[in-house]
């Protein structure tokens, strides 16, 4: 869908998913490292547990489908060097320091001097401006700032950040979605812009109903754990089954308590339950004690069943009930198989090919999927400055002798 | 007025709660027309859900739908009419595209299939959004956003080492699969523009957010590694975590991510014996010692507020960020400055909140208009838009058809 166009990546692990989502869209991604690779190229977990900037799994996980070169646009001839690319590329994706591109003259009025059309999207943790956008962050500190960590978790514990690098990944959708909006924008106007993508403020605005909580009724919602704020009391929404976890919780829908109830009840397990009239009761308005009472006979219900049979059950019946799936689950997902979503990127330098999501999205006409893995270090050198910028030998040996490559 | 980056796409919301109409609140605040498609017979969850305006129970006083739906047209049309599916293929032969993550075979059922849709448009781009796929074993599966969470390992990989799995309550793939489906239709806006061609595109959020787990299926898959819950910790980075400061609930997050952050935060917690410490010098000893270690850096963050913990550090270049609610963040001086959310004037709630897109573009800055009331814009989408005489409009309005 979107080859033909070509991006400059630049990013460090907080931006890496934009380029990796344009890449999988069909666009020529450049992922331009320092000599000597990127520092995220430390960040686990590692092939075989071998600990090597050319074996992390994170780092295949986010740069797949990108080809790889090295540059230092900290030096003179490295930063020429840059602006030849720019004048040849569409976009540039880059999650540096507010204030560090223009610092090194690179900044968008310089960029766009030289090429009017360039789109420039930077991932920032705080955006461009503002009394935070010198701080720094990690998933977890400004997950913590966003609002998201306030509900989450136990009440007896501390606040609980959510699994892996969450706020990384949605940085780098917002960014994604900049980016192309630019695009859509130029191909009318004729002009690129600078795109100004704050993490935080993608937390933020995650946040799903709170912050209006908070603006209509003054409440703030507080860690429940697992339970679920309803009215006057709560309901549970994680539930050992026989060989693992469930979720499902008690809502205002008559017809799917009816059928779990019939399904309980065909096993001598419905007790109290089936005398409930649904359409006459409003879950919020049941008290702790009742609500207790009737989730003991459903706890005993789902202990006595596997996962496989619980959302067999469920999708037979309309439960609404859903696994909780555990990484094994997913990979061997019979759904995720039929849907042809894994795919096996060759690594050649391993003598091995690695199993990875394949696609973002299915279409009627076109392909997202994942073509190659992430690039070695500074593995496309040779075909772009040799072959397409058109760079002698010579030149580059000296460009190397200076490190700029 | 500003020119907006997307004037003049014309799209079509058929999507409820939160994955269809966040993902076409990002359209329509960046200058799309978005039309979203409602029904007095079937009110959308976040028409009826608390907060309420005043507390008062009715479609136009609930906060949620306002906070979801900004820039957008709100008009009424009742699919279960045999008009009303008439009127819709109308909308459709004016739109771009139509967006819908209503429950599966929905639009099939009522005769708006992409195969239908197609026949009165051939370049229609139709997004549709769900939490397994159209397709497959499971394309029957009704959840909602947490489920996102529960079927892609998420919700396993979340919470404490020595406790359940955690759901939060955040439903996180409901921020994620609405980013993608917005991309996925600009992408699709560009193929039509090099061939002319429209298509149909199946968004699942289980898959958007395994791409974003991606290291623990790689894991998987390479070492036949089964992740699991790490509570706050991190397999790289020690400390790192959640650590209690002075007041109750108080927390501040800390991450120290390498041995150069380790030194400046010894130094600034005027602990440098830490650093002499063979426990605690590398980060393998630091994570071979981590209970220890916490112990250390809670006897400092406890007797200090959390706001003290977070710029002493922020000072010394540490990524530290203190734990806040919704009280906080009103009057967060960051959010603020930015205007990430928006006070705007709703016809019947007054001046309230809006979420502003979290970018700002140089060239086409975004401008978030007030999120519309039940039906508002009837008159003017139909008669305005599609053309519809008066004396039509108010024929189908009595039949029921708007309804």
């Amino acid at each position: 869908m979107l080859s033909g166009f070509r991006a400059l990546d630049l990013t460090n692990e907080k931006g890496f998913l934009c380029g990796k989502i344009l890449a999988g869209l069909g666009a020529d991604v450049i992922k331009i490292e320092r000599p000597g690779g990127d520092p995220a190229r430390n960040i686990g977990p590692f092939y075989h547990g071998i600990v090597d900037p050319e074996r992390s799994l994170y780092w295949f996980s986010y740069n797949s489908s990108k080809r790889g070169i090295t540059l230092n646009i900290e030096a003179e001839e490295g930063k020429q060097l840059f602006m030849k690319l720019v004048s040849q590329a569409d976009f540039i994706i880059e999650s540096s320091p507010p204030g560090y591109m223009d610092r090194l003259g690179l900044g968008y009025e310089e960029l766009s001097k030289v090429n009017p059309k360039i789109i420039v999207t930077s991932i920032t943790p705080f955006g461009q401006t503002g009394p935070y956008k010198c701080y720094e962050a990690s998933d977890i500190s400004i997950m913590a700032m966003s609002g998201l960590m306030s509900t989450t978790g136990d009440s007896n514990r501390p606040p609980l950040r959510l699994g892996l690098d969450m706020s990384y990944c949605l940085a780098g959708a917002h960014a994604a979605v900049g980016t192309m909006f630019a695009l859509h924008h130029r191909q009318i106007s004729g002009e690129g812009q600078h795109v100004d993508v704050s993490m935080y403020e993608c937390l933020f605005v995650a946040n799903y109903r709170e912050p209006v909580m908070w603006e209509y009724e003054k409440r703030l919602m507080t860690r429940m754990g697992n339970r679920f704020s309803r009215g006057e009391s709560s309901t549970q929404q994680v539930w050992q089954c026989k060989d693992g976890y469930v979720t499902w919780t008690l809502i205002d829908q008559p017809e799917m308590l009816k059928a779990i109830v019939e399904c309980m009840d065909e096993e001598g397990m419905a007790g109290a339950l089936k005398s409930v009239d649904w359409g006459a009761i409003h879950i919020s308005r049941l008290s702790e004690q009742q609500t207790k009472q009737w989730e003991k006979l459903i706890a005993a219900f789902f202990l006595k069943h596997t996962k496989k049979e619980l959302q067999q059950l469920s999708l037979q019946r309309n439960l609404t009930l859903s696994v909780i799936n555990e990484v094994r689950d997913v990979a061997e997902s019979e759904h995720l198989a039929c849907r042809g979503y894994w795919r096996d990127l060759e690594h050649p330098e391993l003598g091995t090919s690695i199993t990875s999501p394949g696609f973002l999205f299915l279409s009627s006409e076109t392909q997202s999927r994942e073509r190659f893995r992430a690039p070695l270090i500074g593995e496309h050198n040779e075909q772009i400055y040799e072959k397409e910028l058109c760079l002698s030998k010579q030149q580059i040996a000296n460009l190397k002798n200076v490190n700029a490559i | 007025m500003n020119k907006l980056a997307l004037d003049g796409l014309k799209v079509l919301d058929f999507g409820w709660v939160g994955a269809g109409p966040l993902a076409t609140k990002d359209l329509a605040d960046n200058g799309a027309t978005v039309i979203k498609i409602e029904s007095t017979k079937r009110l959308d969850l976040t028409r009826r859900s608390p907060p309420f305006k005043d507390g008062i129970i009715d479609a136009n006083h609930a906060g949620f739908f306002v906070w979801t739906n900004s820039s957008k047209y709100s008009v009424t049309l009742n699919l279960h009419h045999p008009q009303g599916v008439n009127v819709a293929k109308r909308l459709v032969s004016w739109g771009d595209v139509v967006l819908e993550n209503l429950g599966c075979g929905f639009m099939d059922r009522i005769g708006l299939s992409y195969e239908e849709l197609k026949k009165i448009k051939l370049d229609i781009i139709m997004v549709s959004v769900s939490i397994m796929g159209r397709t497959g074993p499971y394309a029957n599966f009704k959840g909602y956003g947490s489920s996102g969470a529960a079927q892609s390992g998420h919700a396993f990989l979340t919470g404490w080492t020595d406790r359940d799995p955690l759901l939060s309550p955040i439903a996180f793939s409901d921020a994620i699969t609405p980013r993608i489906a917005v991309v996925a239709t600009m992408a699709a806006l560009q193929y039509k523009n090099r061939t002319g061609k429209g298509q149909y595109i199946d968004v699942s959020q289980v898959e958007t957010m395994a791409q974003c787990l991606a290291p623990a299926f790689l894991n998987y898959f390479a070492n036949g590694h089964e992740d699991t819950r790490i509570g706050n910790r991190s397999p790289c980075a020690a400390p790192h975590g959640v650590f209690p400061c002075k007041g109750e609930d108080n927390w501040c997050a800390i991450a120290v991510l390498n041995d150069l952050q380790w030194r400046s935060f010894c130094n600034v917690i005027g602990r440098p014996d830490l650093l002499e410490n063979p426990k605690f010098m590398t980060i393998m000893d630091r994570k071979n010692n981590e209970d220890e270690l916490e112990e250390a850096v809670e006897e400092w963050t406890g007797n200090r507020t959390r706001e003290q913990v977070m710029t002493t550090l922020q000072g010394v270049g540490i990524p530290a960020g203190m734990v806040q609610d919704q009280k906080d963040l009103a009057m967060d001086p960051q959010l603020k400055h930015r205007q990430t959310s928006v006070k705007l004037q709703h016809p019947v709630i007054g001046l309230c909140g809006h979420a502003a897109p979290p970018m700002k573009f140089s060239k086409t800055p975004a401008q978030v208009r007030a999120a519309p009331c039940l039906g508002e814009h009837n008159y003017h989408v139909y008669t305005q838009l599609l053309g519809m005489s008066d004396e039509e409009f108010v024929s189908l309005q009595n039949s029921g058809v708007f309804d």
